[in-house]
């Protein structure tokens, strides 16, 4: 049996992340790890923040979700890949990763959530988590390699 | 085969036209863009700039590339460019869109000529900073005639490469360098003579822009064009009465 650790999305949810290495990397995917409840109504907007300023956001609804993973059923837990629409790159540094929501009220019958994982084979965590609530909001970030 | 499976741009009006940014970075000026090493770069200072191109006079502008730099890629989002006769571009007379490759590195749009005076490159980026190795807007060479085609393509492996005894691999890791193989048959004399004046043009130091295939005979034909320069001026076979072939080696500009 596997637990899920769900932050129900209320107006906003948010994850600090930071990129390492020299080089620009460009962007093939945002990969949130998504808990959809019921097929909440609304629209969802992953933004990509860097000090303070939007630099990048698309927008998805639950819908997409439950296309996007092929499922009849309306529970589901999934990575949904955001594939940008246009180019994005990012530099070494720190950034903010949102998801925030219109038109969309979180309820008990239906909501969508941002599930929390330990450090995996892709990121690890920069501070000693006290409980498994600490743990970060998952997410992967999918590049273009080029050489 | 129809030439519109080969287009080639040799004249581009950038390298001589007069450039205004709207911001730039001083380490990485506008001018780099006339520089024909993709390592240097036009660097502005936010994440939505524009850049202002005068031609000097009213010039001819079906097709624009724009290439990113061989070790980093582009450094743009997106990139619209505005043409007008005049540096107001409040309302510009044509707007293109050019779509991006980020596997490619490079974008590409051609379209019905225009011809306008100046031109305006609107750039976003999610860096701080806008950048582009190289811009070409021109005109297609235009070889009208129909002729006999075919290609090779190499991906040259250009790291240096060394092995143990054990077989194992170490490597100095650089990129990897188009190679393409030019076979062209039955032109005739006037498609020739365009083909001759490009070779006075540019010899085997200067860049032009080529274009292979279409979206019917490839995946992404933008992996088959870009900036490239000769390798050899080459040899003109005449084959047969006023019918000429030729073969040329062209490399992916670095």
């Amino acid at each position: 049996m596997t637990t899920l650790l769900v932050d129900k999305l209320g107006t906003s949810l948010e994850q600090n992340i930071t990129v390492t290495g020299t080089e620009r990397v460009h962007i093939a995917a945002f990969i949130p790890y998504i808990y959809v409840y019921n097929i909440p109504a609304g629209t969802f907007t992953f933004q990509l923040i860097k000090s303070s300023v939007v630099i990048f956001s698309q927008s998805f609804t639950s819908a997409d979700i439950k296309t996007s993973v092929g499922t009849a059923n309306n529970y589901i837990h999934s990575f949904y890949p955001i594939v940008p629409t246009v180019l994005v790159q990012m530099l070494a540094g720190n950034y903010t990763v949102k998801i925030t929501s219109s038109g969309y009220t979180a309820t008990e019958a239906s909501y969508l959530g941002w599930i929390r994982q330990h450090e995996n084979i892709q990121n690890g965590i920069d501070y000693t988590p006290t409980s498994d609530r600490k743990n970060p909001l998952a997410i992967r970030i999918k590049t273009y390699k080029r050489e | 085969m129809s030439n519109s499976c080969l287009k080639i741009y040799n004249v581009n009006l950038v390298n001589r036209a007069t450039l205004t940014p709207s911001t730039e970075n001083a380490l990485f000026p506008a001018t780099n863009l006339q520089d024909y090493r993709r390592s240097k770069v036009y660097r502005s200072t936010t994440n939505s700039d524009n850049l202002i191109i005068d031609f000097q006079e009213s010039s001819e502008v079906n097709a624009i590339f724009i290439v990113g730099s061989k070790r980093d890629g582009l450094g743009v989002s997106t990139v619209t460019v505005e043409f007008n006769a005049t540096a107001n571009f409040s309302s510009p007379a044509y707007s293109v869109s050019v779509p991006m490759t980020e596997q490619f590195g490079m974008g590409y749009v051609s379209f019905t000529t225009v011809e306008y005076r100046f031109a305006r490159i609107v750039m976003t980026s999610t860096l701080g900073y806008c950048e582009l190795s190289k811009v070409f807007m021109g005109k297609e060479m235009g070889l009208t005639k129909g002729m006999s085609f075919g290609w090779t393509f190499k991906d040259e492996e250009l790291s240096t490469k060394t092995f143990n005894r054990y077989g194992q691999i170490f490597a100095d890791i650089i990129s990897r360098q188009k190679v393409i193989g030019l076979a062209i048959k039955l032109l005739d004399k006037d498609d020739l003579e365009l083909l001759h004046v490009m070779f006075d043009r540019v010899g085997e130091i200067k860049p032009f822009y080529i274009v292979i295939g279409s979206s019917t005979m490839a995946v992404d034909y933008r992996r088959y064009s870009g900036p490239v320069i000769l390798e050899d001026v080459p040899t003109i076979t005449n084959g047969s009465f006023n019918r000429y072939n030729l073969s040329m080696t062209v490399k992916e500009l670095m």
